[in-house]
């Protein structure tokens, strides 16, 4: 290409999304996903064709399209992406652009826009097999239509999850979702061929009634913000220390916890479900808070000092870092327990389901240790979020291993040896033997204990910002302007 | 207004004091050699210098913009060329310029025309449809070059670019310096082979366990590190080298430094020409077979040597016309 053709891609188009669908439309496994994929296509609207006269064969040939259509959306192109940030880490690239006008997020941003784009040719190719397939009778057309545009959102955020997590530093951690994946698999002919059938899922998405438009709609906000929390974090993974990512992401987690609040105290709402609403708010939040690299350069303190005293409160909570984290952490989880008391119907009068405590509980400390043994034995910055997750796995361990152990044997009570592991309580909670009062105050004190430490653990760690403040306080008044070439 | 200014520089890592209270400043226009056995701290300096990393303690300032508090601003005037860099599958070398290109936000015409100006600087035009991870390490490393001078940046941060080119690559390489170095570009270059640097550059910057031993130019490096004083010959004999260390150790004044292929270099401890001319006769007569005798310009390695050698033994690093450190 010579460069006065230099021209393929519009100057308005991010450069990463240029350089990406340049080298993405070369790879192999997109070529082939796509050649396969149609190949399969065609033969399955020429079998229906040939079945035509079954009263079924409209909605089979439909699973199998969605069947297939989610495979490669799903699982096939999210894993597209699980090198997406990693390889230009260790291809030295990543510093490279670092360099240029491109942030990190812009980074991130044209990494996912190259996959989701990908995703977006496959799925228009698949519309004309389904205009074809409606030949066949028996389509549920808003139904099937709503239903493609769910699989491109989920296979959208999966995309974004993945991409995320591409910039940690480990390989194990960018495998766990694989496995996840594989598990979501299994539940797909179930999906679309399992018990109720394919038409009573079809008609579900129709969105006839206002539960099924909630439940929808609930489906799309959560995804969008676990793909948002995703992208977030791949951009702190690959973002110049002195770029400052976190803060932002603190907000909108806060934000969403606030409108959450106000929704629970809508008449229409069961009160019974905001515990669940809450847990999925805060796990990304409270995850990426607690396990943040503790570097703090005097650039990312300087906003705050510009706000006063305010500000001065504010970074307590929105400073970047594990130590204004677990503060952060606190506070949320504090909004997020009054929330689910003010949607109690009438105020007060939610009687606290003690399984439902002890379970929340469990949840908590299964962060709670996990932060704690990051936060004092993670000596790479870099790593608190790999170390995280494998004190977390370790945490799970010991918690499968006792309870198989406790059952194989039958004494069940051996398990209060292990209460300092939190998640030993879901293995617990059900348990005849186990006096539930006293199992939720256990569970409350270990809960405690863990914060207590990380609280005492993370503003010792505070205190050493104060000469960081002080130098940027220091550099304020001045900003230079750029020598001429 | 120094085009690079470090004060007072700290870098640790854990426990490992990667750069130990470094200062140095480099006038602009220059082309200063920053050398150092490996994990001696100069990537990390230059890496800060970069933006890439930050210090613990200290500043760092380019054209003096700190490089911490606006690191933006700092990037618009830098070109970074790391000692190594990954390039992109499926990418041919004009679609990674382009990329980086438009990255550094040119637009259109202009953008074409910079890439060619580039391209043209660094004779990457017949490689311009090759894929830019299929190129040798020379080519890669015009690549680089090609990709930092994308914006014209001021200052050129060049961490090893020489490392593992070959003769041709090098001497490509060595010119291309030379030419942005008359462009008046300030540049800070890092490498093993103290030769090539001592020709290219304005100043010399030694660094050792994170810490400046020696600023100054070449020439009086050479000189001026070289506290036994006296004259370096290399000597060729038939027969065996260690003939003239053994010979050496009985002679006075003469000194025995490396053993070479068929020989070796000896230090001879006056500049009187009639001197090496008795060395000369007592050799041949002690019944040395010499092929060959030539006096020799002592070098930076020699001067560089010297220095670590010194502060090895407890002995301040010679540094007549010390700048800073």
């Amino acid at each position: 290409m010579p460069i006065s053709h230099l021209t393929d891609f519009s100057d308005r188009l991010s450069p990463m999304l240029v350089k990406e669908l340049r080298q993405g439309m070369r790879a192999r496994s997109f070529t082939l996903l796509f050649l396969i994929f149609q190949l399969l296509l065609a033969f399955i609207i020429l079998t229906a064709g040939a079945a035509a006269n079954s009263e079924y064969s409209g909605s089979i040939a439909s699973g199998v399209i969605f069947t297939m259509f989610i495979i490669a959306v799903i699982f096939i192109q999210p894993m597209r992406g699980i090198t997406a940030l990693s390889s230009e880490i260790t291809g030295n690239t990543i510093e490279m652009m670092a360099l240029t006008r491109l942030s990190a997020f812009r980074i991130v941003l044209g990494k996912w826009i190259a996959i989701v784009s990908q995703s977006a040719l496959i799925l228009i190719t698949i519309i004309p097999y389904l205009i074809l397939r409606y030949f066949y009778g028996g389509m549920i057309l808003l139904g099937e239509m709503v239903f493609l545009t769910l699989i491109f959102l989920t296979s959208m955020a999966l995309t974004a999850v993945m991409v995320g997590l591409s910039g940690t530093s480990t390989k194990l951690i960018r495998v766990i979702p694989i496995l996840g994946f594989v598990f979501m698999m299994q539940a797909i002919p179930a999906l679309v061929f399992g018990h109720g059938g394919f038409n009573q899922f079809m008609s579900f998405c129709a969105m006839s009634d206002w539960e099924s438009r909630s439940a929808i709609f609930a489906y799309l906000t959560f995804i969008a913000y676990f793909g948002w929390c995703a992208l977030s974090y791949g951009t702190s993974a690959i973002a110049p220390v002195a770029e400052n990512h976190s803060t932002i992401r603190r907000v909108v987690s806060l934000a969403l916890i606030i409108v959450a609040v106000g929704v629970g105290l809508h008449p229409a709402v069961d009160a019974r479900i905001m515990p669940f609403v809450f847990g999925i708010i805060l796990a990304p939040a409270i995850i990426t808070a607690l396990t943040e690299p503790s570097i703090l350069l005097p650039p990312i303190c300087k906003p705050f000092l510009k706000r006063g005293l305010l500000g001065r409160f504010a970074s307590l909570f929105l400073l970047p870092g594990w130590p204004a984290g677990v503060f952060y952490t606190t506070l949320i989880t504090a909004i997020s327990i009054t929330g689910v008391v003010l949607a109690a119907k009438p105020l007060g009068s939610l009687a606290v389901d003690e399984t439902i405590a002890i379970v929340a509980l469990a949840f908590t400390g299964g962060i709670l240790l996990p932060a704690l043994l990051s936060a004092n034995f993670s000596k790479q910055e870099n790593k608190r979020f790999t170390n995280f997750i494998i004190f977390m796995l370790a945490s799970v361990i010991l918690t499968i291993i006792p309870a198989i152990l406790a059952n194989m044997n039958h004494h069940e009570k051996y398990l209060w040896l292990f209460v300092w592991n939190p998640p030993v309580f879901l293995t617990i909670v059900e348990e005849s033997g186990f006096n539930k009062s006293q199992m939720l105050n256990v569970a409350l004190i270990v809960d405690s204990i863990y914060l207590g430490l990380l609280l005492i653990t993370a503003a010792i760690a505070f205190r050493d910002y104060g000469r960081i403040f002080k130098e940027a306080r220091d550099e304020m008044p001045t900003r230079p302007s750029l020598p001429e070439s | 207004m120094s085009a690079l200014k470090i004060s007072n520089l700290y870098r640790y890592f854990g426990d490992l004091q990667a750069v130990n209270g470094v200062t140095f400043e480099i006038p602009h226009g220059s082309v200063c050699g920053f050398v150092g056995s490996n994990g001696a701290g100069k990537t990390t300096t230059m890496r800060i210098l970069a933006t890439l990393d930050y210090p613990t303690l200290g500043t760092a300032e380019v054209c003096g913009i700190n490089v911490v508090h606006y690191p933006a601003e700092v990037r618009k005037l830098i070109g970074w060329m790391p000692d190594h860099f990954g390039n992109y599958e499926h990418m041919t070398v004009l679609e990674y310029l382009d990329f980086y290109a438009r990255a550094l936000g040119y637009k259109g015409k202009e953008r074409r025309q910079r890439i060619q100006e580039v391209m043209d600087f660094t004779d990457l035009v017949p490689l311009a449809e090759r894929f830019s991870n299929k190129l040798s390490k020379g080519m890669t490393q015009r690549l680089g070059l090609g990709r930092a001078l994308l914006h014209d940046p001021q200052v050129l941060i060049m961490d090893e670019p020489a490392a593992g080119l070959d003769p041709k690559a090098r001497v490509e390489l060595k010119h291309l310096i030379r030419v942005l170095a008359k462009e008046g570009k300030t540049i800070f270059i890092s490498s093993h082979i103290l030769s090539e640097l001592g020709e290219m550059c304005d100043s010399l910057l030694f660094i050792d366990k994170g810490r400046i031993i020696h600023h100054g130019d070449a020439e009086t490096l050479r000189k001026g590190s070289d506290t036994l004083g006296g004259v370096l010959y290399d000597v060729q004999v038939d027969g065996k080298p260690e003939s003239i260390s053994e010979w050496c150790l009985l002679q006075h004044n003469v000194e025995f430094l490396e053993a070479r292929k068929l020989g070796g270099r000896i230090r001879i401890g006056t500049e009187d020409p009639t001197q090496a001319a008795d060395v000369l006769a007592r050799m041949i007569k002690d019944g040395l077979r010499i092929t060959e005798f030539h006096r020799e310009q002592r070098n930076l390695e020699d001067a560089f040597i010297d220095i670590i050698g010194r502060l090895e033994s407890g002995k301040p690093a010679v540094a007549p016309e010390v700048a800073n450190g």
